[in-house]
């Protein structure tokens, strides 16, 4: 293979891995906004309160953002305020993560967000909402799911590619470096001392 | 100060006389190399605040601050690799006399090689983040370093790092000859830094072994790897150095300035959680509550690494005075490279002693034998590390 050809192929890598991020990088974004239609609805009670809560995947993907939505289902006096969490299930190896949102401005009292679920399996979406008639907490029950598993080899494999590529580098550097003529038993060239400089 | 045109001035269009000189080709090295290597140095702090961030409170979301700021340090790493490929290439096409000054890649691109190495070391870092979530999705929260896509992304930033000591070795090449002393002793500087820097975020990496829960078990023993990825980064990176760089106390500078990397992070990251947990209304992890206000990376860092580079810089310098042989001083190197490959920290003063107990003779006896080859390996790639370096310039 003529080193010409290898350079084209690591562009290719290159470009190519250049290309995953990207396209990772919008769909983590696109997670994070609520479409125009929900995947799943659920009426809850929280308290005094009864609410209802949209879901904009379902089941959720692990790694990305769940955007949801929270409405009261009738009029409510006065204004509500909001406090909503992940929280990982039993036998979930993740921590409660705080989920962000803002004002729904088309639904009064309601708000928009998104909630991070960050490894798969069965997580909580716990909304506390304080208001006129004391607080209440409603738990939505949430799957998350992910994309199907590489294998730990693999994943290792592939984890020691800045290695290998250093590898390749050092053995190609040696051999340009490689000179017959040395022996071992050269001597170190004496150097001029010019200020705080050492020249060989 | 005086225009080096290089290569032939005559009969080329577009007219070489509107060709950039040496000294233009210097500017950008030397202001990308840099910029590089403050993005290495940006990566390492934020991975030491994402360490303390995962150990302390826990995995959450992807884009979490410290995350934010790795992912900033890559970028900057990137971008300053990408402007110098583009601004050569362009140079290298409309001024073909030029290209004797760039090295070529793939038939397309022209630049040094050091930019090739930082460009692909960010990329494989950037590509190596959302590798580590679906990982991360499917196995869980480790807090351990030594997971796949943790070392990808680690050693990715530690590259870049080392990339940036190839770009600022050809700036201070060029500069030698345009006799540019500024520009030249920057560029040593930059080297240093960047030495410092590759070796800084590599050690995250090999501290991580240092515990005795990080030992291989062989059946009829264990040892430790501690010893052998020590050996294998300080010849590398110390030897390397002290070979590359024509002044004194070279090695002890590289980790000198590792050390203040170190103490960078004791004096940010401590506080950059406080206030993040304030924001976030975060609390710590189980177990872990009330910690004291020190950087865990600090607590960690391996500090005989001191004692080797005075070593490496004594031996250089006993060299050059008294002439010895290349395989008296190589060995001389490999010998005080092999005293910074015990392990010895703030948080465990006798984390040798502890790890000898723990392995017994015969693992001990083996992890400081793999510790000597790694040594001789680590050494001998140093030292052909600096004489690649000691001469490049493109």
């Amino acid at each position: 293979m003529s080193k010409l050809f290898l350079q084209r192929m690591l562009l290719i890598i290159g470009v190519v891995g250049l290309g995953v991020v990207l396209v990772d990088l919008v769909i983590s974004i696109a997670a994070t906004f609520p479409g125009t239609t929900p995947a799943r609805v659920d009426h809850v009670t929280a308290g005094p309160y009864h609410l209802t809560v949209s879901l904009y995947t379902n089941p959720a993907n692990a790694g990305y953002a769940l955007a949801f939505a929270v409405a009261p289902t009738q009029a409510v006096d006065g204004s509500l305020t909001y406090q909503t969490s992940s929280l990982p299930g039993q036998g979930v190896d993740a921590t409660p993560i705080r989920a962000t949102f803002h004002t729904d401005p088309n639904v009064r009292n309601g708000i928009q967000g998104a909630a991070e679920i960050t490894v798969k399996g069965p997580w909580t979406l716990q909304v506390t909402v304080d208001g006129a008639a004391g607080q209440g907490v409603a738990n939505i029950p949430i799957t998350a799911v992910a994309l199907p598993p590489i294998p730990v080899w693999l994943g290792w494999t592939i984890g020691f590619v800045p290695f290998y590529v250093l590898c390749v580098f050092f053995v190609m550097q040696l051999s340009r470096n490689k000179k017959p003529e040395q022996t071992g038993t050269e001597h170190m060239p004496v150097p001029k001392i010019k200020g705080d400089t050492l020249t060989v | 100060m005086a225009q080096h045109i290089v290569g032939r001035t005559d009969a080329l269009s577009p007219s070489p006389s509107h060709a950039p000189s040496l000294h233009a080709v210097l500017v950008l090295r030397l202001t990308g190399g840099l910029v590089a290597l403050l993005g290495a140095i940006i990566s390492f702090v934020g991975t030491s605040w994402d360490i303390q961030w995962h150990t302390l409170i826990g995995r959450d979301r992807t884009l979490i601050p410290p995350h934010e700021m790795m992912l900033a340090g890559i970028t900057i790493g990137g971008i300053a690799a990408l402007t110098i490929i583009i601004t050569e290439t362009i140079w290298a096409r409309r001024y073909p006399h030029m290209a004797q000054q760039f090295t070529p890649f793939a038939g397309l691109f022209s630049g040094p090689l050091g930019a090739y190495i930082v460009g692909y070391a960010a990329l494989n870092s950037a590509v190596a983040f959302p590798l580590d979530t679906y990982w991360h999705t499917l196995y869980g929260i480790d807090v351990t370093l030594w997971a796949p896509f943790h070392i990808m992304i680690i050693s990715g930033m530690a590259l870049m790092a080392f990339g940036a000591v190839y770009i600022l070795a050809s700036v201070a090449h060029i500069a030698a000859r345009l006799e540019a002393r500024k520009a030249e002793r920057s560029a040593y500087l930059g080297m240093i830094g960047a030495f410092a820097a590759s070796l800084s975020l590599f050690t995250l990496l090999v501290a991580e072994g240092s515990g005795p829960d990080r030992s291989v078990m062989l059946g009829f023993a264990s040892i430790s790897l501690f010893p052998v990825l020590a050996a294998l980064l300080l010849g590398c990176m110390l030897g390397g150095a002290a070979y590359a760089l024509p002044w004194k106390w070279v090695a002890t500078s590289v980790v000198g300035v590792s050390f203040l990397f170190v103490l960078i992070d004791q004096l940010v990251v401590p506080p950059a959680l406080t206030w993040l947990m304030q924001i976030e209304q975060l609390t710590f992890r189980a177990g872990h509550a009330n910690p004291p206000p020190v950087s865990l990376v600090a607590f960690v860092w391996p500090l005989l690494s001191l004692v080797s580079a005075v070593l490496i810089d004594l031996c250089m310098q006993r060299a050059r005075q008294q002439g010895w042989s290349k395989r008296r001083l190589f060995i001389s190197i490999a010998l005080a490279v092999l005293v910074g490959s015990i392990p010895v920290s703030i948080e465990a003063p006798q984390a040798a002693l502890d790890l000898a107990s723990s392995l017994g003779v015969l693992g001990t006896l083996l992890s400081l034998i793999i510790g000597g080859v790694g040594s001789v390996v680590g050494t001998t790639l140093g030292r052909s590390v600096g004489e690649t370096i000691g001469t490049l310039e493109r």
